[in-house]
C-alpha cells in the first residue's frame, strides 16, 4: 500500500493547524481584544477632558452610563486619580492579552514548525531509493530550512500582525464614524490610497528583490569558482584578472541591491508624505470643527491619537500581504516533497530467511527506459553460498542485488527467498535480513563507534569485532582518538578505503542472512580484500554471500561465479570451470593472472 | 591526506569588545562623510518626529481653542506641510544615504577579501575549507555592512527621539516630566533583565537552528545508506530529540519576547495615568492647557517605543561583532610566501608586477638538497637533488604520499623547501618573484578546471592579450579545434559552472590549449586519474607531446602508458629516488617501476572488457 495524499496550500495549513486549532483561534481573540483595549486609551482620555475636566454636559449614551457608573462626573473630578486606575487597569488587561498572543501564536508556530520539521525528515527518509537518485542535496535541504522558516514565521509574527493591522483599521474606523462622521471621512480619506499603494509597491519590490537575489547568486558563484580554481589562477599568476573579474559581479550584486534600497527608500519616503497629508487634513479639520463648535477637545484628541495608529499598520500591511504570498510559494514547494509517495516499510511477511535465493525469470527496467537492465535471469543462490558477479559496467549487477533488497520493485519474473515471494515480504525486516554495503559509502558525521554501532542494541565487543573482520579495527586504533574519532568535516578524512572498509564493518553488525558487497572493495588493496573475504567466511559460515567484483582474486574463492553481460547470465560456475570455458572469465583471468606474482608487493592503499 | 586540520575558532558573541569596534569603525572609515550625514539626517528626521506633537499641541491650545489669526492659521498649515515635504525628503535621503553606505560598504570589503584571497599562499587553501572562506565573503559581510548601516542609525535615531522628547517635555512642564520619567529606573533594570535572557535564548535557537540544517544534510545525504541498513527509526528518533530541543528553546525566546513588549507597556501605562491624573488636575487649576496634556501622551509613547527594538538590535550588534572577527581574522592573513624586499622593489607583486623586469625561462631545473615537510608533520622529502636540462620531459612516478606532488608543490612555489634550494636556469628561484615564476609556467590539473564563461575566455586564461586568431592556433595545436567548432556556438560556447557542459576530456584539451597559450618555459601535468576512452586518451596524448616539445616538462604520472616516451622516469618512494631512467632501462631492471607497469596494465586492461567503472581509484593522490 502507498500513502498518497495529494496535499494543496489550504490542506497543509489545515494537517499542522491540527491541534493547534484552539491556540489559532485564541491568537486571533486576543489580538482582537488587544486592539480593541488600546483604542480605549485615547477614549478614556477623551472622556475624562471633555466631561470630568471640561465640564461639558454629557452627551451620548455611553457616557452618560460611564458617569452614572461613578456617581457622576462631578465625583471624578473630585477623584481624578480613577481616571488613573482605569487606564493603569486597561493597559493591564492589554499587556495580559498582549502577552497570551505573543505566547500562543510562538507555541503555535514552533509547534507547526517542529511538525513539518519532523514530517519532512521521516518523509524524505522513507522516499524511495529512485527519489534520492534524482534530486539534489542542496535544493532538498533549502526547502526543509529556508522554507520552513518562512512559513513559521507567517504563523507566528505576520499572521497576528495582520490581525492586528485589519482590526485597528476597522474598529478605529467604527469608533470615529460614531463619534463624528463628517469628520471622520475626512480622516480616512487617503487610506485607500495608502493601502493600493503599499500592495503595489510591494509587488513591485519583489522584482527588484528578485534581481538582487540572483545577482547575489551569480556573484557567489564566482567566489565558489574561483576558491576552486585557485591551483590554476596561482599557477598562471591570475590574481589580478580574477579580481577584475570579480569586480564587475561586486558592482553588479551592489548596484541591483542598491536600486531595491531606493525604491524602498521612494516608498517609505511618499508613505510617510502621504500620511502627514491626512494628519494635516484632520488637524485643519478639527480646527474648524472646534472653531464652530461641532467637535470637542476630547474627541478631537481621539482622532488625532486614532489616526497615527491607524496609519502605521497600513503601510506595513503590503508588505505583510506580500510576505503570505511568499508562504504560499514556500508550502508548494514543501508539498513537492510530501506529495511523493512513500515506501512502505511495515506490511508483508516476514518468513524466516535461510539465505535460500531464487531468481525466476526476472527481467527489470527502470521507469520508461526501454532496454532492458535484467533481462530473463534464472538463477538460484543455496543458503550459505559465496557468490562472485562479474560483468562489465552496465550489464545490471547493481540492479540485481539492488532488487534483492527492494530498494527497487520488479514486475515481470519472479524472486523468491526461501520459496516467499520478495514482494510479499516486509521491507524492514527485509533489510535487516538482507546487508548490502554500497559502493560509495556514506559514513554520518559522528564518531568512528558510532559509525558502526548506529544505535542498535550492540555493546563494544561486537564493534570491534565487526571492525575486526572489516580490517579496520587496527586503522581506528591507530588515530589518537581510537574509535572516539570524528568522522567528516570536524574530524578525520577518511581514504576511500577505509570508509568502504568502515561501511562493511557496519552493515555486519546486523544479523543478516544474505550479504552483498556491491563492488564495496574496489578501493582496498588486494590483500586486505583478501583478509577480509577469509574473516567473513569465518564469521558466518551459513551466511549467503554475493560480491561484486572486477578481480579474478577476489572472485576465484567464491563457491560460484556468475558473469553477467547485458542483463543475462552468460556464465555461471567456479574458478576452474569457467576459467576452461571460453567467454569473459577467462579473457579477464589472461590478463589478471600475469600480475598475480607482483600482487602482494603493490599495495595501493597501506594499512 | 592533509596533517593539518582546519579548525574553526569560536567567537565571543557575549560581551562587546571595544578594540574591536575601533578596528570597525576604520572599516567604516571610507564612509566617514556618509556617515555624517546620515547622522545629520538622522537628527532632524528626529527632531521633526519629536515637533510633531507639539504642532498638535499648538493646533489644539491655539486655533482649535479659537484663538490665533487666519493668517497665523494658514502660516501653520504652510509650516505643518513645509515639515512634512521636508520630513518625506529626508527621509528619502536617509534610505539613500544608508543604501549607499551599506553596499560600498559591502562591496569594499567583499573587493579587499577577495583580494586577500588571490594573495594568500596555497597553502592557506589546502587548509581552509571553500564553504567557511565563501561565507565570509557572502553572509559575514552582508551582515556586518546591512547591521553597521541601518541597526546602529536606527539605534541613533531611537536615543535621539528619547532625549529630544526628553528635552521638550523637561522645557515645557518639568513636574510633568518628571513623572513621566519616573519609571525610567526601573525600567532599566528591567530591559536589562530580560536583554540578557532573550539574547542568550537567541544564540541557542541558533546554534540548535545549524544542528537542525546538518541533519537534513545528512539525513538526505545518507538516505539511501540509511535504507540499506534500516536505519529511518533511529535517525528519526535522533531528530525528533533536536526538533524538540528547538521547540523549546524557541518557545522561551517567543515567552521571553512576549513578555518584554507587554512589561514596557505596564510602565507606560503608569506614566500616561500619571498625566491623566496629575496633568488633568493642572489643567483644571489652568496651569496647563489640553493640548499639553496630549501633547504628552504622546511624547510618553514615543519615548517608549524605541525600547521594544532594543533587545533585537543588541542581538544584531553582537552578530555584527561576531561577522566583524572573523572578516577582520581573514584580513589579517598573512600569506605564508611572499617575495623579499628587494625581489618586490625589482619585480614588483603578484597584483602589480613590474613584466618589464621578467627575464625568459631557459628551463633548467635543479632541486638542490631539498627537504620538506608540512607544517609540523612528517619530513615528505628528504635531501632531493635532481636536475633536469632545458627541454627535458620528467615524469614522477610513485604511490600515495610517496611526494611525487610534493615535488609539483615545490617546483611551482605552492610551497618553499624547508631547507634547500630550487634553481631555476642556475638561480634560487626565491631570488625572483613568484609572479615572474607563475608566469613562465604552463600548469595542467589531474581534473581539469575550468571557469565558467565561453570557450575562448578559458583559453585566453592562459595569456590574456591572446588574439583570436592565437586562441584558435592553440585549440588546434592540441586538437581541440575540431570539437569546438562542431558545437552550436563555436569558441563563444558557454562552458558552465566549472566546465560542467564539457565532457572530461574535452576539458582536458581546453586546459591544455590555455596552458600552450602562455607558451610558458615549463611546463607541468598533474596527470588525471580519471579513465577516458580510448579514442580520447591519444587526442590527449598527442596534445600532451604537443605541448612538451622542446620544453621542460614535469609530469605526474598516474597512467604509465603515457610516459614511456620521458626522458627521465624518477621512481619516488618515501621522498626518495629509487629507481631512475628511460622507459627501456626501468622495464629491464624489472623492480618498482615493472611491477608498478605490469599492474597498471592488466588493471586498463580489465577496463577495457569490464568498462570504465564507476569506481574510486584505488586510494587517490592528495597529499
Amino acid at each position: 500500500m502507498l500513502y498518497c495524499y495529494g496535499m494543496n496550500r489550504r490542506q497543509f495549513i489545515t494537517k499542522y493547524l491540527r491541534g493547534n486549532r484552539w491556540r489559532f483561534a485564541c491568537v486571533a481573540v486576543f489580538a482582537v481584544f488587544a486592539v480593541f483595549l488600546g483604542l480605549l486609551i485615547p477614549l478614556i482620555f477623551g472622556f475624562f477632558i471633555d466631561y470630568v475636566i471640561d465640564s461639558q454636559p454629557l452627551s451620548g449614551r455611553v457616557n452618560i452610563m460611564i458617569a452614572e457608573i461613578f456617581g457622576g462626573t462631578a465625583w471624578l473630578r473630585e477623584h481624578l486619580y480613577v481616571g488613573g486606575l482605569m487606564i493603569a487597569g486597561v493597559y493591564l488587561l492589554q499587556s495580559v492579552f498582549l502577552f497570551l498572543r505573543g505566547y500562543l501564536s510562538g507555541r503555535m508556530s514552533e509547534d507547526m514548525s517542529a511538525r513539518i520539521r519532523r514530517d519532512l525528515y521521516s518523509h524524505l527518509q522513507r522516499l524511495p531509493y529512485e527519489y534520492h537518485v534524482r534530486t539534489k542535496t542542496g535544493d532538498l535541504v533549502q526547502r526543509c530550512t529556508t522554507d520552513v522558516d518562512i512559513i513559521r514565521r507567517v504563523m507566528g509574527q505576520q499572521f497576528q500582525h495582520m490581525i492586528r493591522s485589519l482590526c485597528t483599521v476597522l474598529i478605529a474606523c467604527t469608533v470615529l464614524f460614531g463619534l463624528h462622521r463628517r469628520m471622520a471621512f475626512k480622516a480616512v480619506i487617503l487610506m485607500p490610497v495608502l493601502f493600493l499603494y503599499a500592495y503595489y509597491f510591494y509587488k513591485r519590490n519583489q522584482k527588484a528583490f528578485l534581481a538582487s537575489d540572483e545577482s547575489e547568486g551569480r556573484m557567489t558563484t564566482v567566489i565558489q569558482e574561483n576558491l576552486n580554481g585557485i591551483r590554476v589562477i596561482k599557477a598562471f599568476g591570475r590574481e589580478r584578472y580574477e579580481i577584475n573579474r570579480f569586480r564587475d559581479y561586486n558592482e553588479d550584486f551592489r548596484d541591483r541591491t542598491f536600486a531595491m534600497i531606493k525604491l524602498l527608500g521612494r516608498y517609505w519616503s511618499s508613505s510617510d508624505l502621504i500620511c502627514l497629508l491626512q494628519t494635516l487634513i484632520v488637524l485643519f479639520a478639527g480646527i474648524q470643527e472646534a472653531r464652530q463648535g461641532t467637535l470637542t477637545i476630547g474627541n478631537f484628541m481621539v482622532f488625532m491619537s486614532y489616526e497615527s495608529m491607524i496609519l502605521w499598520p497600513i503601510r506595513q500591511l503590503g508588505r505583510i500581504l506580500s510576505d503570505i504570498g511568499k508562504s504560499g510559494v514556500s508550502i508548494d514547494r514543501l508539498n513537492e516533497i510530501l506529495n511523493e509517495p512513500e515506501e512502505d516499510m511495515t506490511s508483508g511477511e516476514m518468513p524466516e530467511l535461510s539465505g535460500d535465493i531464487v531468481f525466476d525469470h526476472l527481467s527489470f527496467r527502470y521507469g520508461e527506459e526501454e532496454t532492458p537492465v535484467l533481462d530473463d535471469v534464472s538463477l538460484h543462490i543455496r543458503p550459505g553460498e559465496t557468490i562472485a558477479l562479474m560483468g562489465p559496467t552496465g550489464a545490471g549487477k547493481s540492479t540485481l542485488v539492488h532488487l534483492l533488497t527492494r530498494l527497487y520493485d520488479y514486475e515481470n519474473g519472479s524472486i523468491r527467498l526461501d520459496g516467499v515471494e520478495l514482494n510479499q515480504i516486509n521491507r524492514q525486516y527485509l533489510r535487516q535480513k538482507v546487508g548490502i554495503v554500497l559502493q560509495e559509502p556514506f559514513l554520518f558525521s559522528r564518531t568512528i563507534y558510532e559509525n558502526i554501532h548506529l544505535g542498535r542494541d550492540a555493546g563494544e565487543k561486537e564493534v570491534e569485532t565487526a571492525a575486526s573482520i572489516a580490517a579496520v579495527h587496527e586503522v581506528i586504533n591507530e588515530f589518537e582518538q581510537g574509535y572516539n574519532t570524528l568522522v567528516g568535516e570536524k574530524g578525520v578524512t577518511l581514504s576511500g578505503g577505509q570508509k568502504q572498509r568502515i561501511a562493511i564493518a557496519r552493515t555486519l553488525m546486523n544479523d543478516s542472512r544474505i550479504l552483498i558487497f556491491d563492488d564495496s572493495l574496489s578501493a582496498v588493496d588486494a590483500r586486505t580484500d583478501r583478509l577480509i573475504r577469509h574473516a567473513l567466511k569465518e564469521h558466518g559460515r551459513e551466511i549467503t554471500t554475493i560480491i561484486i567484483t572486477q578481480r579474478i582474486n577476489s572472485a576465484r574463492d567464491a563457491d560460484r561465479i556468475i558473469v553477467l553481460e547485458h542483463g543475462r547470465i552468460t556464465q555461471d560456475g567456479t574458478h576452474e570451470e569457467l576459467i576452461r570455458q571460453d567467454g569473459l572469465y577467462r579473457r579477464i583471468y589472461e590478463i589478471q593472472s600475469s600480475y598475480a606474482e607482483t600482487e602482494a608487493e603493490y599495495e595501493p592503499d597501506p594499512v | 591526506m592533509s596533517q593539518i586540520r582546519f579548525e574553526e575558532k569560536t567567537y565571543n558573541t557575549d560581551s562587546l569588545d571595544i578594540s574591536l569596534w575601533k578596528r570597525i569603525l576604520k572599516l567604516l572609515s571610507s564612509q566617514k562623510h556618509r556617515l555624517i550625514r546620515l547622522g545629520i539626517l538622522n537628527l532632524f528626521i528626529a527632531l521633526v518626529d519629536v515637533l510633531l506633537p507639539y504642532m498638535n499641541k499648538v493646533a489644539i491650545d491655539v486655533f482649535a481653542a479659537g484663538r490665533g489669526t487666519d493668517t497665523q492659521l494658514v502660516l501653520f498649515i504652510l509650516l505643518f506641510a513645509g515639515g512634512g515635504i521636508l520630513q518625506a525628503l529626508m527621509v528619502y535621503f536617509y534610505f539613500i544615504e544608508a543604501g549607499h553606505t551599506e553596499m560600498d560598504m559591502a562591496y569594499e570589503l567583499r573587493e579587499s577579501l577577495f583580494s586577500k584571497l588571490q594573495s594568500l599562499s596555497y597553502s592557506y587553501f589546502d587548509v581552509t575549507p571553500a564553504g567557511w572562506l565563501l561565507s565570509r565573503l557572502t553572509g559575514d559581510v552582508t551582515r556586518l555592512s546591512e547591521i553597521l548601516a541601518w541597526s546602529l542609525m536606527d539605534l541613533a535615531w531611537g536615543v535621539s527621539v528619547m532625549l529630544g522628547v526628553t528635552g521638550v517635555m523637561l522645557v515645557t512642564d518639568w513636574k510633568l516630566a518628571l513623572l513621566v520619567l519616573a519609571v525610567v529606573p526601573l525600567l532599566a533594570v528591567l530591559a536589562n533583565w530580560f536583554n540578557i535572557r532573550i539574547l542568550k535564548n537567541y544564540r541557542d535557537v541558533r546554534r540548535i537552528n545549524s544542528k537542525i540544517t546538518s541533519s537534513f544534510n545528512e539525513g538526505i545525504m545518507g538516505a539511501r545508506t540509511t535504507k540499506t541498513l534500516v536505519l529511518e527509526d533511529t535517525n528519526f528518533s535522533e531528530f525528533k530529540g533536536i526538533t524538540g530541543e528547538m521547540e523549546s528553546a524557541s518557545v522561551r525566546a517567543a515567552t521571553l519576547s512576549s513578555l518584554f513588549y507587554p512589561t514596557v507597556m505596564m510602565l507606560s501605562a503608569f506614566s500616561l495615568a500619571a498625566i491623566l491624573v496629575y496633568g488633568g488636575h493642572q489643567v483644571f487649576l489652568q496651569v496647563i492647557r489640553f493640548g499639553t496634556l496630549m501633547m504628552f501622551t504622546e511624547y510618553a509613547r514615543k519615548f517608549f517605543e524605541p525600547l521594544n527594538q532594543i533587545a533585537s538590535l543588541i542581538a544584531e550588534l553582537q552578530m555584527a561583532q561576531a561577522s566583524a572577527e572573523r572578516v577582520l581574522s581573514l584580513l589579517d592573513e598573512q600569506p605564508a610566501i611572499r617575495d623579499r624586499q628587494e625581489v618586490v622593489a625589482r619585480y614588483g607583486t603578484e597584483l602589480e608586477p613590474k613584466e618589464d623586469a621578467y627575464e625568459p625561462m631557459i628551463g633548467k631545473i635543479e632541486f638542490d638538497h631539498v627537504s620538506f615537510h608540512y607544517g609540523e608533520g612528517e619530513e615528505i622529502l628528504h635531501d632531493f637533488c635532481l636536475s633536469v636540462n632545458p627541454g627535458e620531459t620528467v615524469a614522477l612516478v610513485g604511490e600515495t604520499g610517496s611526494g611525487k606532488s610534493t615535488i609539483v608543490n615545490l617546483l611551482c612555489r605552492f610551497y618553499e623547501p624547508a631547507s634547500g634550494r630550487i634553481l631555476i636556469d642556475g638561480r634560487d628561484y626565491r631570488e625572483r618573484s613568484i609572479g615572474w615564476l607563475h608566469s613562465r609556467i604552463g600548469y595542467v590539473l589531474q581534473s581539469p578546471h575550468l571557469f565558467s564563461g565561453s570557450i575562448r575566455d578559458n583559453v585566453r586564461f592562459g595569456r590574456l592579450d591572446a588574439t583570436d586568431e592565437e586562441i584558435k592556433a592553440a585549440c588546434r595545436l592540441v586538437n581541440a579545434d575540431a570539437f569546438i567548432r562542431q558545437l552550436d556556438k563555436g569558441y563563444d560556447t558557454e562552458v558552465g559552472e566549472g566546465g560542467g557542459r564539457l565532457s572530461t576530456g574535452q576539458k582536458q584539451l581546453i586546459s591544455f590549449a590555455r596552458a600552450v597559450i602562455a607558451d610558458p618555459g615549463l611546463f607541468i601535468l598533474d596527470e588525471a586519474t580519471s579513465s577516458v576512452d580510448t579514442e580520447t586518451e591519444q587526442i590527449i596524448q598527442a596534445a600532451v607531446d604537443t605541448v612538451m616539445k622542446g620544453r621542460t616538462s614535469f609530469i605526474v604520472a598516474h597512467r604509465l602508458s603515457t610516459i614511456v616516451n620521458a626522458d627521465k622516469i624518477l621512481v619516488i618512494n618515501k621522498g626518495r629516488i629509487i629507481e631512475q631512467g628511460t622507459h627501456q632501462e626501468l622495464m629491464a631492471m624489472k623492480g618498482d617501476y615493472y611491477n608498478l607497469y605490469v599492474s597498471q596494465f592488466n588493471e586498463e586492461a580489465t577496463t577495457r572488457i569490464l568498462g570504465t567503472a564507476r569506481t574510486y581509484q584505488i586510494d587517490d593522490e592528495e597529499e
